[in-house]
């Protein structure tokens, strides 16, 4: 009995000291500063992982809904760097290298980063991206290969949005690129809209710990006033119509005059966008014109100015009609040469028309004619003229990067300085400036400002946004009055001058069966030497059809070979334009459509 | 003799045994029980926080594949590759001679192609996620008593 005892507290003893022995082990675990820093590397390892929110970038879409930009899938190809051994660090650097193109020694470089996972240590580092803008095939062949290679475990992929553009150089210079942030045209303008902020955070990999999810809203889209058929048939007439005629760039804007929605707006070059940045910045190169390092335009239209010529006499025409200087029928002796402010003017053909009625002026553009017509309308009312058609200021339009140029005129007389070489403006001026020389605007503010002419004397802001899809619902945009620079009846006089300076002159600009207005302009190009002999700037302004005006067109193309002549280069251009504008807009015959409106 | 009796029935050795063993194997059944109910509960939690993460992942890369179909759809509908299959087809584009003009009464047009309307931000708050998913039982209880409390003055 006794012996039993002994066995039992025995037992128990052995018991009580095996529990004691667990016990001393647990403390010394817990209090150990070594096991306290593996448990703490190895409890945020498990626990904790950083994680990026990715806003989804806001499609861009034309007036009919084709996609222009969005976003495509693509996956980032790296490894986790724990598990990269001696043992399969070759074959890994072997795999990818073959897989993506990677040149080995920087695949071995991303590979061979120091594994740290504390996330608050500055060198922190668990995972090394090495191919970035992995397609879904090379995904599918590393998963393929890692079921027959365990040493290629360590790879592994993350899917992320990369900005497409479907139709790759398609409205180019209208919509921008994105890269990291927005730049030119829409991307750059609306780039506060289309995304929104990103975030990350550490994330609990702890199953118990319920964590709020950010909800990272997407970024709005925006529905462009771009008709993508019509930006696709411009384009391919522009580019045509420059090869045929040697220029060197070119630039067509379609605008609805009644709305200042932009239907097309193409200009040379235009990059394919689906590539990096530095690639598409290359198809923009910086030219040394006239001493100076000019880098190309991304967007003519807006970002270009220059001095547009005859087409200017329009305003010139409009400030000498609206002011009661002129009537249409008014008669002005042309003797092909005018003395104004010590400057000597002539014709474009030096010649001398004779007796020509205001219309006979601007069919014949006669740069006499429209110095006289300013003198006319005196100098004050003409330069107050010009400031209500807004040619001293940007249209803002809401595309990134418009340009302006310093307009010399009474009000702003010393804009470069009061240095007595800089350009000022004198009394003289007035003769340039009545046929478009010496001052220097951008295509987008000559078409704004002209389309007033055929919207009832309404100027109205040129725009490229018809809506933007935010917050689960379409805000549209509303078109507005900028200004009123002349009256309605104004107006239609000056477009029923122009149809007929057109008709009369038999223009190579006519269509069939449609009534337009519209006016050349042929003008030399300044340098720091004076006008350059033999090049030109050749432009166009027409609009119809012309008892109710459904679209304005303007054309620039720079330094033609062909003729330098706008009347031969690029009045067959608008026409050719017209043609293909009236099938894709619905626009019947004038006949037809008279006879439709007498039907209903 | 029969208050004897059932006094000395009451204090038998073998009544009081059973009835600690009783309490005792009831403490037990009740530990084990709330044990298991713990497992349970922890492990379905364990469970449903793993198939959040999932769900997340997947709604993520939903987002992603869904963004890229309506591209690659929009690659397939580009302008160039439509007017490409136009020619091969046989089409050319329309010149006015080819083009018939008709009054159709109430002809409202060419429409747009509907835009894909993500939900608004307003919607996406309501999915906000309540307290009850992130207190501890002490933590209901406290907030419950205090709430009570004060509704009481």
């Amino acid at each position: 009995m006794r012996r039993e005892k002994m066995r039992f507290y025995f037992v128990g003893i052995a018991i009580i000291l095996f529990s004691i022995t667990i016990v001393f082990r647990l403390v010394q675990i817990q209090t150990d500063p070594v096991f306290q820093e593996i448990s703490e590397k190895v409890g945020n390892q498990a626990t904790y992982k950083p994680k990026a929110f990715e806003a989804v970038r806001g499609n861009i879409y034309d007036r009919w809904g084709n996609l222009l930009a969005g976003n495509n899938e693509v996956y980032e190809i790296g490894v986790t760097l724990n598990q990269i051994t001696e043992s399969n660090k070759n074959e890994i650097i072997n795999f990818i290298s073959s897989l993506t193109g990677l040149n080995r020694d920087y695949v071995r470089t991303r590979i061979e980063i120091p594994y740290q996972p504390d996330p608050l240590k500055e060198n922190y580092a668990v995972f090394s991206t090495i191919y970035r803008n992995a397609t879904e095939k090379m995904v599918e062949e590393i998963s393929m290969a890692q079921e027959t290679n365990r040493a290629l475990y360590p790879i592994t992929w993350n899917g992320r949005l990369e900005r497409t553009y479907p139709d790759h150089r398609l409205g180019a210079n209208v919509l921008g690129f994105y890269s990291s942030g927005g730049f030119f045209g829409v991307e750059g303008f609306y780039d506060n809209i289309l995304s929104t902020i990103e975030s990350s955070t550490f994330i609990s990999m702890n199953p118990y710990d319920v964590m709020e999810i950010p909800e990272i809203p997407h970024g709005a889209s925006v529905i462009l006033t771009i008709d993508r058929e019509i930006q696709a048939r411009m384009e391919e007439i522009l580019d045509r119509s420059i090869k045929n005629s040697g220029s060197s760039s070119g630039t067509v804007i379609v605008m609805d005059p009644e709305t200042g929605e932009i239907l097309a707006m193409a200009t040379t070059p235009r990059a394919n966008l689906n590539q990096p940045s530095e690639q598409i910045l290359a198809e923009y190169p910086t030219l040394n014109v006239d001493g100076y390092d000019i880098p190309t335009p991304f967007n003519r239209a807006i970002m270009q100015t220059y001095e547009p010529g005859s087409v200017f006499k329009v305003f010139t025409l409009a400030a000498a009609l609206d002011s009661g200087a002129v009537t249409p029928e008014t008669e002005f002796l042309d003797t092909g040469v005018v003395n104004i402010g010590g400057m000597t003017i002539y014709n474009w053909d030096y010649g001398a028309w004779g007796y020509q009625d205001m219309t006979g002026c601007m069919q014949h553009s006669l740069n006499v004619c429209l110095v006289w017509m300013a003198q006319q309308t005196t100098t004050k009312t003409f330069y107050e003229y010009l400031s209500a058609f807004n040619i001293d200021r940007k249209t803002n339009i809401d595309m990134e990067g418009e340009a302006s140029f310093p307009f010399l005129s009474p009000s702003n007389p010393t804009p470069f300085g009061s240095d007595p070489n800089a350009p000022r403006w004198y009394e003289g001026m007035i003769g340039p400036h009545s046929f478009g020389q010496g001052v220097s605007v951008t295509p987008i503010r000559m078409i704004t400002s002209i389309a007033a002419i055929a919207n009832d004397g309404r100027m109205m802001a040129p725009h490229i946004q018809k809506a933007v899809v935010q917050d689960g619902r379409i805000r549209y945009y509303n078109p507005k009055i900028v200004s009123t620079p002349i009256k309605p009846e104004t107006a239609h006089t000056i477009t029923e001058m122009l149809a007929v300076s057109l008709e009369k002159e038999a223009s190579d600009a006519l269509v069939e069966g449609y009534r337009l207005a519209g006016k050349t302009g042929t003008a030399e190009i300044p340098s720091r030497q004076g006008y350059v002999a033999g090049q030109t700037n050749a432009s166009f302004v027409g609009w119809g059809p012309v008892d109710d005006p459904k679209f304005i067109v303007y054309i620039w193309l720079e330094k033609p070979q062909s003729s330098i002549w706008s009347s031969v280069v690029v009045s067959p251009v608008f026409s050719e334009i017209v043609e293909n504008l009236v099938i894709l807009m619905d626009i019947p015959p004038d006949k037809i459509r008279m006879e439709m409106a007498s039907s209903q | 003799m029969n208050k004897r009796y059932t006094q000395a029935h009451q204090q038998n050795p073998w009544r009081l045994q059973i009835q600690r063993f009783g309490l005792v194997l009831l403490l037990l059944v009740v530990l084990v029980l709330s044990f298991f109910m713990n497992l349970n509960f922890t492990a379905r939690a364990a469970q449903a926080g793993v198939q959040v993460r999932l769900l997340e992942a997947e709604r993520e890369s939903l987002i992603r594949s869904i963004s890229a179909n309506s591209t690659n759809l929009a690659l397939l509908t580009s302008a160039t590759t439509m007017q490409n299959r136009a020619k091969e087809l046989g089409f050319v584009p329309a010149t006015r001679a080819d083009i018939e003009y008709l009054y159709i009464p109430n002809y409202i047009g060419k429409q747009p192609e509907p835009v894909t309307i993500p939900r608004s931000v307003a919607d996406q708050e309501n999915f906000r996620m309540v307290p009850a998913f992130t207190q501890s039982i002490w933590d209901w209880l406290y907030q419950g008593t205090f709430i009570m409390l004060d509704k009481e003055g």
